[in-house]
């Protein structure tokens, strides 16, 4: 390449350049400015207080906790339903495949409001399952503001991200080395450990992560189906669009609770990143 | 050995079926109460085709609706554009410059999306852009961008370089070689890519719900606010409407292109 030719291409490159500018990091810089500015009447001030504030709170703590633990066991349930449903999708013939890869992206063309209220519609009180749920034992005949209740609306919304990542990596998985362990003795257990989770490790970082993200961020789900529990994502939307005043308020709180939920996330993507490195650089193919 | 693979066939088919039946029964009940006659979401009442009339009558969810494909389409078809050609001169940058580049562009792709909706109501609010159609507009090609540049780049990855050269030195211009040469090759991810963005769009709820205002709602913007109250039935029946149009939709693309129309979407939303 000549050298006239790179900076013609660096030229060519800069309305994309301003483009991510204007509306990507800039927007991302307006919440990293409210969460450390106070605006009074003098002016706008640097400040730690807005972040101060919400690690002292006890119902902001409670609030980070219920979502963490929400998004791990939502996390935890998706991984033990998804992957063997990966696998098994794996063995099927290609017309089975077809149509369950079909019925796995269905409802994720529906809204999310829509999924949820369609589940809600299933646990609430009065509902067709109401009978078998006061049978179990629920006394009001209903599974609606419990934690039940949560990570069933979680597992049920993001299973399909974390299966359709783990198929495609089991797909890739050559099967002659499953069928020499299997020669040289290995039993189930360790073909699992010892071929299918290595190489397929990638898959499931990426629908871990899928799966994780979304959990862990949701106001929809824990609104809809336990409207008494408050997650981090549920207060951030209260604080924004209810206290704030509806639409285009500025909180103080809100922007160091996203923040804070920001660094979650990154710090969520950086594990799962040297996770995969490591296992790039010392992996056994 | 043939006696335990019949075996581990039937348990793997039961366990598909009992996924299925979890992730399917809401549905069911859903399109089942779309027809029914009462109001109620727990009690059967007997079969009616009232809720589809009462959908018709509804103006403010059928003009929701049409604002969702309205925005769907150009949100899609502008972030097609954009994510097009930054992914070429992606791929023609330095390295470095091009892995920090496609790093920020993947930021929307990663963030939360509670994050990006606030980042994005707080910008507009700053440089003082009223929240409507505009701005759920621009929210939404940003959020599609990454997903065309990652269907678009692997393409740009396995292109001949050679090809295009010749083209070049057989006295082609530059836009004719791009036109007849790279364009047939990488329309295969353009296309998925656009499909992605389409999808990512019709949707979404949360960044519409913090980018799009009072004035201007999309479908899930207007459920949003029918959950505060009851939601009638009617919403049953488009939401039933709209997964048959899709079933068939799915169905027909499957048919036709067999092979690899699936796996390209899957690859692309797990990267």
């Amino acid at each position: 390449m000549t050298k006239k030719s790179r900076i013609n291409n660096i030229l060519l490159s800069i309305p994309i350049q301003a483009w991510l500018l204007v509306f990507t990091i800039v927007p991302l810089v307006m919440i990293f400015f409210y969460a450390f500015v106070e605006v009074s009447d003098e002016g706008v001030k640097f400040t730690i207080n807005n972040i101060v504030n919400v690690i002292s709170n006890d119902r902001y703590k409670s609030a980070f906790y219920d979502s963490l633990y929400y998004a791990f066991i939502s996390t935890v349930v998706c991984f033990i339903l998804g992957y063997p449903l990966a696998y098994v999708m794996t063995k099927m013939s290609n017309g089975a495949r077809d149509l369950l890869m079909i019925l796995l992206m269905l409802p994720m063309w529906m809204n999310i409001l829509i999924r949820t209220y369609a589940l809600k519609a299933l646990i609430d009180e009065q509902s067709i399952l109401s009978g078998f749920f006061k049978f179990i034992g629920l006394e009001n005949g209903t599974l609606t503001n419990t934690t039940t209740a949560i990570i069933i609306g979680m597992v049920y919304n993001y299973l399909p991200f974390l299966v359709l990542p783990i198929y495609t990596s089991l797909l890739k998985i050559d099967y002659s080395l499953i069928e020499a362990a299997r020669d040289l003795g290995a039993g189930g257990f360790v073909v699992f450990s010892k071929i299918l989770l290595p190489l397929s490790l990638p898959g499931i970082l990426s629908g871990i992560t899928m799966v994780f993200v979304p959990s862990v961020t949701t106001f929809v789900i824990p609104q809809l189906l336990a409207n008494k529990k408050w997650t981090v994502g549920s207060l951030i939307e209260y604080k924004f669009m209810h206290e704030a005043g509806a639409g285009a308020g500025v909180s103080a709180d809100g922007s160091a609770l996203s923040f804070l939920l920001m660094i979650i996330v990154i710090a969520m993507m950086s594990i799962v990143n040297l996770v995969d490195k490591e296992n790039d650089a010392g992996g056994v193919v | 050995m043939k006696r335990r693979g019949r075996i581990s066939k039937i348990i793997y088919r039961a366990y598909v079926a009992l996924i299925m039946l979890f992730l399917y029964s809401p549905i069911a009940v859903l399109i089942l109460f779309s027809f029914n006659a009462g109001e109620s979401r727990g009690k059967f009442a007997g079969f009616s085709l009232r809720w589809y009339k009462d959908l018709m009558q509804r103006d403010a969810l059928l003009g929701s609706f049409r604002n969702t494909l309205i925005v769907a389409a150009i949100a899609s078809v502008v972030a097609t554009l954009i994510g097009t050609y930054a992914a070429i001169v992606i791929h023609k940058m330095p390295s470095i410059m091009r892995n920090t580049t496609i790093k920020v562009a993947n930021i929307p792709m990663l963030n939360a999306e509670i994050v990006t909706g606030i980042a994005f109501m707080l910008f507009f609010g700053a440089i003082s852009v009223p929240l409507g159609f505009s701005t759920i507009l621009i929210a939404h090609i940003t959020f599609n961008v990454p997903y065309v540049i990652l269907s678009v780049l692997p393409k740009l990855r396995q292109l001949n370089k050679s090809t295009y050269e010749a083209a070049l030195d057989l006295g082609a211009t530059p836009a004719m070689a791009f036109r007849k040469i790279i364009l047939p090759d990488i329309l295969p991810g353009i296309i998925s890519g656009l499909l992605i963005a389409f999808t990512l769009s019709l949707d979404d709820f949360i960044i519409s719900y913090f980018t799009a205002g009072a004035a201007f709602k999309t479908l899930s913007v207007e459920i949003n606010t029918l959950t505060k109250r009851r939601i009638p039935l009617s919403v049953n029946a488009l939401s039933t409407i709209i997964m048959i149009v899709v079933f068939v939709i799915l169905v027909i693309n499957n048919l036709r292109k067999r092979p690899n129309g699936n796996k390209a979407l899957i690859k692309e939303r797990s990267a």
